[in-house]
């Protein structure tokens, strides 16, 4: 009787043994942690549909054909490519692929995300209110990381997703860009590098989740050098951003022209940078604190956007406001109406196009005070290595337009390095005025 | 040796120039990169015209023409970067700048009126100390050491249009002002030690050091008779307009003769200390600097006898002709300052940044006036075998002493981004940019007869208030400025300023600067010193 027992127990824990080992076999598939924009029959359709698009140069020829899957602004702007400073605006239809995020991606949304929520109660800040479930749990202590709703059914959640993306944890870029008055032809060239580094919600460079110590709550922190106009040459401009909503980002500009470092208000954070169409607010999309606007879900849509795109294809003339050579693939994006909670803010109102995949932003569009179309982003993003190996989807470049005066600021994003390490010294006041 | 010295610098500048303007490009347009991206060489060449609108009537046989300044400036920046490793970097680091004044070439008038010598030296960057070097210094950057070394200029205020506690470099004023331009391209760098250290303290304390072992430059003051200096004073002959130093002339010059000679004697040092942090939302910070005034102060007896060589100089009254000018009048006595300024962003009521600053000066020297016109013994002197017996005098321009105070002063600025609709919608949506300052500044234990630059007698306190609002339109292509300045000692201007900056190289700009007083217009003396400044200007500029 003894050894039968015995040999019960034996077989269970046996059996329990080889289950645990087992676990990792089958765990979780990055699709099944973040679903792809297609599955069974619609990818189908989608497969179908590239037969006859893939490869194409869309222009003005065929536009019409693909007038659903493109945004009307992008549609009339490509309709009219004088107007653009362009003979010609094209773009490229390539395969859809899903964005396989990397191993940290899929192993933090996994952990974090089945216990998400929001915080109960309201938090007063200097500029307005966080309403009850508005704010994420664990967010202020860096406590969490990944796609906190990999599924997300409300705006708030897709946002919150947005804010998630870290590209890498920490980088290091060269913006090149122009800013182009297309009824003249004029252009002014801008040359920017940037570092920026997450403080929370890190994913795969270690350390993982947080920086510790980190006794100011950085969210995150930003580092960028004027190269060109040549009048700006060596001011620098610093950002810190924190986790508590309660907090203002505190920027800083060292004008080297002036030799002094400049403390800028918040509300100069609506303001263009360097008299492009780009605010501070609006780099990668949007550049701000969550909560400082209402979500609401508009719609999903098939959509054209980039986002395996090749840096290399992007042309354009002198003149020429929009990028031509765009790679976009057929894609599922989530249409979120943000409503700024500032009543100073420069807009209304703006439709962010969220990718269901990476909760990047490949499109925007925003409305002035006034209720008009006024900036659209159509935005760029690519598959990159990082320094250290894993793979990081990030911003390729953008086109910026100015719907009402018909300028634009087409941008490249070179020399990235993502996953490269830094001195959290670079990011402090005293750095702005060193050697540039 | 000289002479051929500075022409050797002369061809060698311009060749610089030129090969950077046509050399190897890296790109089209932009800044010139060579040897890998280790020589970045950026540079720029302007012109600016000043138009007078107003030359008081005693001046106009001395002018030919409005044009009060036609300024040629070309500029050259290099950064190269000597060593990279991974702890150490080593920068080398210039600014070169030189340039040519033309009017007083171009009109006949001017050029006659101007002493032949101090004219040579407007046109070209030959004044005293001066050198096309603006700032040249090398970079060792190592772990929370920086250290630069060689000819800097620094920047410790908060505040524009004034100085409280920026104190470090002296200014050129003789070709233009902080209406026109920013402090920074009036500053005269000088040759110095600086090192920094940052700390992991609390606040991301900075610390600063600056060491400046004899470099003393005195302030320069505008030229008699150019656009910024005062009008001319009449000749003696009115008929032959015989050439000679004026008034204000003569004083600069002798203050430049018997200034330190530069870098030359250690015990004009000059030295200082800055503390920077963070605190509670607030970036702040702490100073001291130790230094030789940049304009002197006169023994009370040898002034005098200037200023009654001077008078007799100029006047038709005097029985000994050309009656000669002391030497050993000026010294220039060192003071300290201890000051600090802050930066606040209020996200509440104001939404704007407020910044201030606080000076101390510890032990300025002044010189009393004889206001009371009291009888002053002027004693004998003799220069060059020529003896003046002593004498004495009741005019109010004759020194009394020289008296020892301290000084206290802040600055105070609120910048704040406002949104006017009906603007707005005129300038791509930008927010209009809208500055506010109040200054003042007192001196401790004020007598009336102390003699203090910019003050009326009596003048306690001065008090100045500056408002400024600034605005792009089509993406930042063009910029308009307007700045106003109200000093309560009853004068001061509005600028108006418009940039168009179309591309990425040419820049255009166009203002007029009006002055103002309470004084009454019809005293030359007034005109002289506030409405023969008003003009308008315009600037073209290439930069690469």
């Amino acid at each position: 009787m003894m050894n039968f027992l015995l040999k019960k127990v034996g077989y269970f824990v046996l059996t329990v043994l080889f289950l645990s080992l087992s676990v990792p076999v089958f765990s979780e598939t990055p699709e099944e942690v973040i679903p792809p924009c297609f599955t069974g029959s619609e990818l189908a359709k989608v497969r179908e549909w590239e037969k006859t698009w893939v490869g194409k140069k869309v222009g003005l020829a065929d536009l019409d054909q693909v007038k659903d899957l493109i945004p009307e602004f992008l549609y009339k702007q490509m309709k009219e490519p004088a107007k653009w400073g362009a003979k010609e605006l094209w773009f490229e239809v390539v395969p859809y692929r899903y964005c396989t995020p990397s191993k940290g991606v899929v192993e933090a949304t996994a952990k974090y995300s089945p216990t998400s929520k929001f915080e109960p109660k309201e938090i007063k800040t200097p500029w307005g209110e966080v309403a009850t479930n508005e704010f994420l749990s664990g967010y202020l202590k860096g406590e969490i990381a990944g796609y906190p709703f990999p599924k997300a059914k409300s705006g708030i959640e897709m946002a919150w997703n947005y804010d998630a993306n870290t590209c890498g944890d920490n980088y290091a870029r060269d913006i090149f860009g122009w800013v182009v008055n297309c009824k003249t032809g004029a252009e002014r060239r801008a040359f920017q590098p940037q570092k920026r580094m997450y403080w929370t919600g890190r994913m795969d460079l270690p350390p993982i989740p947080r920086i510790e110590p980190n006794p100011k709550g950085y969210r995150r922190t930003f580092f960028q050098t004027l190269i060109e106009p040549h009048d700006m040459y060596g001011t620098q401009y610093l950002e810190l951003r924190y986790t508590d909503p309660a907090k203002e980002d505190d920027s800083f500009i060292w004008i080297a022209m002036y030799r002094r470092i400049r403390r800028l208000s918040n509300s100069q954070r609506d303001d263009s940078i360097d008299g492009s169409d780009l605010s501070y607010c609006d780099a990668d999309g949007f550049s701000g604190q969550i909560n400082r606007n209402t979500y609401k879900y508009v719609a999903v849509k098939d959509m054209l956007a980039s986002r395996h795109h090749d840096g290399s294809k992007y042309t354009r003339e002198k003149g020429q406001g929009p990028w031509s050579g765009i790679q976009r693939e057929r894609c599922k994006v989530y249409l979120v109406e943000m409503t700024p909670k500032d009543k100073t803010s420069i807009y209304s109102k703006v439709i962010w196009y969220l990718d269901g995949e990476t909760w990047q932003m490949p499109y925007k569009e925003a409305w002035d005070r006034q209720g008009r179309l006024w900036r659209v982003m159509d935005q760029q993003m690519g598959y990159f290595t990082s320094v250290k190996g894993y793979p990081v989807i990030d911003v390729v470049g953008y086109n910026y337009s100015d719907a009402q005066r018909d300028h634009a600021g087409p941008n490249w994003y070179k020399n990235p390095k993502q996953g490269i390490e830094y001195d959290p010294q670079i990011f402090t006041i005293q750095s702005l005025q060193k050697g540039y | 040796m000289k002479r051929k010295g500075v022409r050797t610098f002369r061809v060698i500048f311009l060749t610089l120039f030129i090969f950077s303007l046509f050399g190897v490009w890296e790109r089209a347009g932009a800044v010139v990169n060579l040897l890998d991206g280790k020589l970045m060489l950026k540079g720029s060449i302007d012109e600016v015209m000043i138009l007078r609108t107003h030359i008081p009537r005693q001046e106009k046989s001395h002018h030919n023409s409005n044009v009060g300044l036609l300024l040629t400036t070309a500029r050259l920046e290099s950064f190269a970067l000597l060593v990279e490793q991974e702890d150490l970097k080593v920068n080398l680091q210039s600014i070169f700048r030189y340039y040519f004044e033309a009017i007083t070439k171009l009109d006949r008038e001017m050029n006659a009126a101007l002493n032949p010598h101090d004219r040579n030296q407007f046109e070209f960057p030959t004044y005293f100390h001066d050198d096309p070097v603006n700032e040249l210094y090398l970079e060792v950057i190592k772990g929370p050491w920086n250290v630069r070394l060689g000819k800097q200029i620094v920047t410790w205020g908060e505040t524009a249009l004034e100085r409280t506690s920026d104190v470090v470099n002296p200014l050129d004023l003789r070709y233009g002002n902080p209406a026109m331009f920013p402090f920074e391209d009036l500053k005269i760098g000088l040759w110095m030690l600086r090192t920094f250290y940052q700390s992991n303290l609390p606040g991301n304390l900075l610390f600063e050091t600056i060491f400046v072992p004899g470099d003393h430059q005195m302030m320069r003051l505008p030229i008699e008779g150019t656009i910024w200096g005062p009008g001319l004073t009449n000749f003696k002959d009115p008929i032959t307009r015989g050439f000679g130093n004026y008034l204000f002339t003569m004083i600069q010059n002798s203050w430049k003769d018997e200034a330190p000679h530069r870098l030359r004697n250690i015990k004009y040092y000059q030295w200082g200390m800055r503390i920077t942090g963070m605190s509670a939302g607030t970036s702040w910070t702490l100073q001291y600097y130790d230094l030789v005034d940049w304009l002197p102060t006169g023994d009370p007896d040898k002034a005098n006898q200037m200023v009654y060589s001077m008078i007799d100089n100029f006047t038709d009254y005097s029985p000994t002709p050309n009656v000669p000018i002391p030497s050993g009048i000026w010294k220039y006595y060192r003071t300290r300052y201890v000051g600090a300024t802050c930066q606040y962003f209020e996200p509440n009521f104001l939404q704007g940044i407020i910044r201030g600053e606080f000076s101390w000066q510890i032990g300025q020297h002044y010189n009393t006036r004889n206001v009371d016109e009291k009888r002053i013994q002027i004693p004998a002197w003799s220069h060059d075998g020529i003896v003046v017996p002593a004498t004495s005098s009741k005019s109010n321009s004759l020194v009394t002493g020289i008296v020892k105070a301290d000084g206290v002063s802040y600055g105070i600025a609120i910048d704040r981004p406002v949104l006017w609709p009906w603007l707005m919608q005129y300038n791509d949506n930008s927010k209009l940019t809208l500055g506010v300052q109040l200054l003042q500044d007192w001196i401790i234990g004020h007598s009336r007869d102390m003699n203090i630059s910019g003050r009326g007698m009596g003048d306690v306190c001065r008090t100045i208030v500056t408002t400024n609002v600034q605005s792009a339109w089509r993406r930042q292509e063009i910029m308009t400025t307007f700045q106003n300045k109200y000093d309560f000692t009853g004068k001061g201007y509005q600028v108006f300023d418009f940039l168009y900056a179309p591309g990425d190289h040419w820049r255009f700009s166009w203002g007029c600067l009006f002055y103002w007083t309470n004084l009454s217009h019809t005293s030359y003396d007034n005109e002289r010193n506030s409405y023969d400044k008003d003009c308008f200007y315009f600037k073209v500029k290439y930069e690469w």
